[in-house]
C-alpha cells in the first residue's frame, strides 16, 4: 500500500512518516502543497494520501476533489485542526474518507488507518 | 437470508409440487382410460356386429339355398353370405391377433389383440366353432355367381355341386347347435368386453376420486400449515414488536431512525417527545424541527455533515469529531413561558440492510448536566491554576519586597477609591479623574511586573485598557465609572488573596524559622531590608525575556541601604519605568545588535550616587537605538501636542522633552510594558514631586541617558523615615 503525505508543515510531515506503523504501508511522496501534491499524484499513484486543509498555493479541499476525479478508489484522510468544522465537512463532501484531528498521537493516526484499509478491504 | 428462506418455504414448494403431481398423475389417468374407452365402444360394437354376422351368415346361407332350390336368382343372398363372412372372419381375426377391420359407419379401425385370459378363451372357443363351418363355406365363397337364371343353373353340374356345398354348409352350421353356439359365443365375448370396458370406468373413478381425494388432503395440510405458521409469525412478530416497545418506553435516550430525506421515522424512544418538548415528531424533518433551537449556520453545518452518512465514501468512525451536533446548545421557548437553555448531544450511525444503507439510528440525550459539570470543573482548573501560578510567583519573591508591594498596591487602591468618590462633573474633570486613576493601576502594574507577579500585571492590564476604552468616549459621565470599579474590585480581590497566601506562607516560615538556630535569626536581623538591585534585575530579565531580546544590567548604588529611606519609593517606581521603556523602545533585538556591530546583549548601566551632600544623582544609560528624533516629531504632530508648524522652530532639546507628555507613546500597539505612553509621564511626576531636575542626552544608533538629580535630603527626615 502506498501513502502520500500532504501537509505544509514539515514537523507534521515527519511526525506522520515516523508513526505509520501499518504493515505494507509505505511512504511513496510526501508535498508541501496542493499543487506539488496534484503533479506527483499521476506518477505515484498512493493507495492513501493524509490531507492538511490550509495549505499555500491550493489548499486541501480543491487538491482533495481533484484526486478523486483523477483516481476515485484513492482513500483520503484528512489531517487538520478541528477549528474549522465546515471546512472539513465541505472536504469529506468533495471525497476524502476520513477526518484526524491535529494535534494527534501515534495511536490515534494507525487507528485511523486501520479504520480506513479495513474498510476498504470490505469494499 | 437465502437459507432462511428455502427453509420456511421448502413445505410451500413440497406442498405445490405434490398437488402437481397428483392432478397430473389423475390427468394423465383419465386420457389413458378414455382413450381405452373408445377401443372398448369400436370393440363392443364390432362383437355385438359378430353376434348379428354369425345369424345373417345362416340367414344368407339358407336364403341362398332357397333361392337356389326355386329357381330365383341367388346372387344377392349369395352376395349377402360373401360379406356376412368376410367380415365376420377378419374382425375375428383382429380380434385374435389385432389388425384393421372395417367399422360399422364404414371407416377402417384399428383394434388390438385381445389380451385377458377369459376374452382369449372365448375367441379359442370361437375359433373352434368357426373353422368347421369355414372350411364348409369356402367352396360356396369360390362359387361365380354372374348367373341370372338360378332355373337352369340348378340343372347344371355347377348348380348341382353348389346345392351339393349349400347342404353341407347348412348340416355343419346346424350340425350340434353349431350355429346357435357361435352366436352364444359372439354374445358372450360382446358381454365380456361390455364387463371389461365397464371395470375400467369403476378404475378410472376409483382413480380419480383417489386424486381427488389427495389433491384435497394436500390442500388441507398447506391451509393447516400456513394457518400455523402464519399464526407463529404473527405472534413472532408480535412478540418483537412488544420488546422494541418496551425498549422505546424505557431507554432514557432519543432514539429514532432518519432516512435520507432527513425525516425521523414512524418509531422512536417516548424520551424523544421529552427531550425536544413536543408531540407527534414521526414524519417530521431533523433540520426542521431543530430550526429556531438552533442557530441558522450550525444547522447548515449540520445538514451537510448528517449528508455524509448517506453518502459512500466516508468512514462512519472517523468523522465523529466533526460532528456539529455532538454538544449543541438548544433554546427552548415558547410565549409566555420561561426560555430555557440546554445542551443536547446527537449521535449518527448508519443501519444497512443487505449491506445497503437503508436509514441512519440517531441518539440524542439531554446533556445539559455533563456540559454544566465540564465548565465548572474547567472552571475550577483555571482557578487553581491560576493560584500555583501565583504561589510559584510568590516563591521567587523577597517576602519583604512583596510586603512592600502588597502595602503600596493597597495604598494606590485606596487613593483610586477616593479619587472615585470625590465628586465631579463635566467631562474635563472626569477625564483629569481618569488619568490619575490610570497613573495609580499603571504604578501597581510596574511593580507587579517588576516582581515577576504575572496574575496581578494581567488583572492591572485590563484595567488600564478599561480606564484607555472610557477616556475615548466623546462624552463621559458618572455611570462609565460603574465598570471600572467591578475591574478595581477584582483587581483588589486578587492583590488580597495574594496578601493570605503571603500570611500562610509566612506562618509556615514562622513555624520553620523557630526551629533554626539563634544565629541564622541573627544573621537574618543584619541583612539588608530591601534590595532593589535584585527586583530590577529580575524586572529586565523578565520584560527581556518577554519581547525576544538579551540585556544586562549593570547597577550601582542601588543595594538597600545606599538610597534614602524617602527615595526608595520613587527610585524604585522610576527605575521600573526606565527599565521597561528602555528594553521595549531602545535595546534592540539580538539581529538588528549584530548588523549594527554591536554585542548581542544589550546593557543597561544603572547609579544612584551621592553628590558629594548636595544631593543624589540617579541614571540610566543603555547602549540602544538612541531617541530618534524625527519619529518624536512625527508622533508628537500626529497625536495633537504640538502643531506643526511649532515643531519646526523647536531645538533638539524642547523636542526631547515632549517624551514627558503624558500619553507620549511611539510603540504603534499596546503591550504590558510599553505603548501607553504614560511611562515617562510618571518619571515626570516624580521628579517634580520630588523637586528634581531630569535631563536627557542621546546619540543615535549609540546610546539613550537620563540623569536625575535630587535634592539632598533632611537629616531628621531621613532618620524619619
Amino acid at each position: 500500500m502506498k501513502l502520500m503525505i500532504v501537509d505544509d508543515s514539515n514537523i507534521i510531515r515527519r511526525k506522520i512518516e515516523r508513526s505509520t506503523e501499518i504493515e505494507g504501508l509505505e511512504v511513496v511522496a510526501t508535498a508541501s502543497n496542493g499543487v506539488e501534491a496534484l503533479e506527483q499524484f499521476p506518477k505515484v499513484r498512493p493507495d492513501i494520501v493524509t490531507m492538511d486543509l490550509t495549505m499555500p498555493e491550493m489548499g486541501g479541499i480543491e487538491c482533495v476533489e481533484r484526486m478523486v476525479e483523477i483516481d476515485p478508489s484513492v482513500i483520503v484522510l484528512v489531517v487538520s485542526a478541528l477549528s474549522d468544522k465546515a471546512t472539513a465537512i465541505e472536504a469529506l463532501k468533495k471525497g476524502a474518507n476520513g477526518f484526524l484531528c491535529k494535534p494527534f498521537t501515534e495511536e490515534e493516526l494507525n487507528r485511523a488507518f486501520r479504520e480506513l484499509l479495513e474498510e476498504a478491504s470490505h469494499g | 437470508m437465502g437459507a432462511i428462506n428455502s427453509g420456511k418455504y421448502r413445505a410451500i414448494v413440497i406442498s405445490i409440487a405434490l398437488f402437481i403431481v397428483f392432478d397430473a398423475g389423475v390427468l394423465i389417468m383419465n386420457f389413458y382410460i378414455a382413450n381405452q374407452f373408445a377401443h372398448d365402444a369400436v370393440q363392443v360394437n364390432l362383437a355385438g356386429r359378430q353376434r348379428t354376422l354369425s345369424q345373417r351368415l345362416l340367414k344368407a346361407l339358407l336364403q341362398t339355398d332357397n333361392a337356389l332350390g326355386s329357381g330365383n336368382v341367388i346372387e344377392a343372398p349369395l352376395n349377402e353370405l360373401k360379406t356376412s363372412y368376410h367380415t365376420f372372419d377378419t374382425t375375428l381375426t383382429a380380434f385374435n391377433k389385432g389388425g384393421s377391420v372395417m367399422g360399422a359407419d364404414g371407416e377402417t379401425v384399428t383394434i388390438p389383440a385381445m389380451e385377458d385370459p377369459h376374452g382369449r378363451r372365448l375367441l379359442t372357443e370361437t375359433f373352434e366353432a368357426w373353422l368347421p363351418l369355414k372350411e364348409a363355406l369356402q367352396p360356396i365363397l369360390a362359387f361365380d355367381a354372374q348367373i341370372e337364371l338360378s332355373a337352369e343353373l340348378i340343372m347344371t353340374d355347377e348348380g348341382a355341386e353348389l346345392e351339393g356345398d349349400l347342404f353341407h354348409a347348412i348340416m355343419t352350421a346346424t350340425k350340434d347347435k353349431r350355429n346357435a353356439r357361435l352366436l352364444d359365443l359372439t354374445n358372450s365375448l360382446t358381454v365380456h368386453l361390455e364387463y371389461e370396458s365397464s371395470r375400467r370406468a369403476m378404475r378410472l373413478r376409483v382413480i380419480q376420486v383417489t386424486g381427488i381425494c389427495l389433491a384435497l388432503i394436500n390442500f388441507f395440510v398447506i391451509l393447516f400449515h400456513f394457518i400455523r405458521n402464519l399464526n407463529k409469525y404473527d405472534a413472532m412478530v408480535e412478540n418483537a414488536k412488544k420488546e422494541t416497545d418496551d425498549i422505546l418506553e424505557t431507554v432514557n435516550e432519543g432514539l429514532f431512525l432518519l432516512d435520507s430525506e432527513l425525516r425521523i421515522g414512524s418509531q422512536h424512544s417516548a424520551a424523544l417527545t421529552g427531550i425536544f418538548r413536543r408531540e407527534n415528531l414521526a414524519g417530521v424533518n431533523l433540520i426542521d424541527l431543530l430550526r429556531g433551537i438552533v442557530p441558522e449556520t450550525t444547522l447548515n453545518v449540520a445538514r451537510d455533515y448528517i449528508s455524509l452518512f448517506f453518502g459512500q465514501r466516508v468512514n462512519q468512525n472517523l468523522v465523529d469529531d466533526l460532528n456539529p451536533l455532538n454538544e449543541v446548545e438548544v433554546h427552548f421557548g415558547s410565549e409566555g413561558s420561561q426560555f430555557q437553555t440546554r445542551f443536547l448531544g446527537f449521535e449518527f450511525r448508519r443501519v444497512l440492510v443487505d449491506d445497503e444503507l437503508s436509514h441512519l439510528l440517531v441518539t440524542v440525550n439531554d446533556i445539559t448536566d455533563k456540559v454544566a459539570l465540564e465548565r465548572e470543573l474547567q472552571e475550577s482548573r483555571a482557578r487553581s491554576t491560576e493560584q500555583l501560578d501565583m504561589l510559584m510567583d510568590i516563591l521567587h519573591i523577597e517576602p519583604e519586597m512583596l510586603t512592600d508591594f502588597l502595602c503600596s498596591s493597597e495604598r494606590a487602591l485606596g487613593k483610586i477609591n477616593s479619587i472615585l468618590r470625590r465628586s465631579a462633573r463635566g467631562i474635563e474633570v472626569y477625564k483629569a479623574k481618569l488619568d490619575q486613576i490610570f497613573r495609580e493601576v499603571h504604578t501597581v502594574k510596574g511593580e507587579a511586573s517588576a516582581l515577576g507577579l504575572k496574575s496581578v500585571q494581567s488583572y492591572a492590564h485590563e484595567l488600564e485598557d478599561l480606564i484607555a476604552e472610557i477616556q475615548e468616549r466623546s462624552s463621559i459621565s458618572g455611570s462609565d465609572f460603574l465598570p471600572l470599579t467591578i475591574k478595581l474590585d477584582e483587581l483588589l480581590g486578587h492583590i488580597q488573596s495574594v496578601r493570605e497566601l503571603v500570611a500562610r506562607l509566612i506562618d509556615f516560615r514562622t513555624a520553620f524559622d523557630r526551629s533554626r538556630i539563634a544565629e541564622v535569626a541573627d544573621e537574618r536581623r543584619l541583612a539588608p531590608r530591601t534590595d532593589l538591585s535584585a527586583l530590577l534585575h529580575n524586572l529586565a530579565e523578565n520584560v527581556a525575556g518577554e519581547q525576544g531580546k538579551r540585556v544586562n544590567l549593570h547597577c550601582v548604588g542601588l543595594e538597600g541601604k545606599h538610597v534614602p529611606e524617602i527615595y526608595r519609593g520613587p527610585i524604585k517606581d522610576m527605575a521600573v519605568q526606565f527599565i521597561r521603556n528602555g528594553i521595549s523602545h531602545g535595546i534592540e533585538t539580538a539581529d538588528e545588535r549584530i548588523s549594527a556591530n554591536k554585542g548581542q546583549v544589550g546593557r543597561i548601566a544603572m547609579k544612584f550616587i551621592p553628590l558629594n551632600g548636595k544631593g543624589f544623582e540617579f541614571s540610566y544609560r543603555d547602549d540602544g537605538r538612541g531617541l530618534d528624533m524625527e519619529l518624536i516629531r512625527k508622533t508628537a504632530v500626529e497625536k495633537g501636542f504640538v502643531s506643526a508648524d511649532q515643531i519646526g522652530t523647536m531645538d533638539e532639546r524642547s523636542v526631547m522633552a515632549l517624551i514627558f507628555h503624558r500619553g507620549f507613546s511611539t510603540s504603534s500597539k499596546v503591550t504590558t510594558d510599553a505603548g501607553r505612553g504614560i511611562g515617562m509621564d510618571v518619571v515626570r511626576n516624580l521628579v517634580n514631586e520630588l523637586n528634581g531636575r531630569v535631563r536627557v542626552s542621546t546619540a543615535r544608533g549609540e546610546f539613550t541617558q537620563f540623569k536625575i538629580t535630587l535634592p539632598a535630603v533632611p537629616t531628621d527626615l531621613d532618620q524619619a523615615a
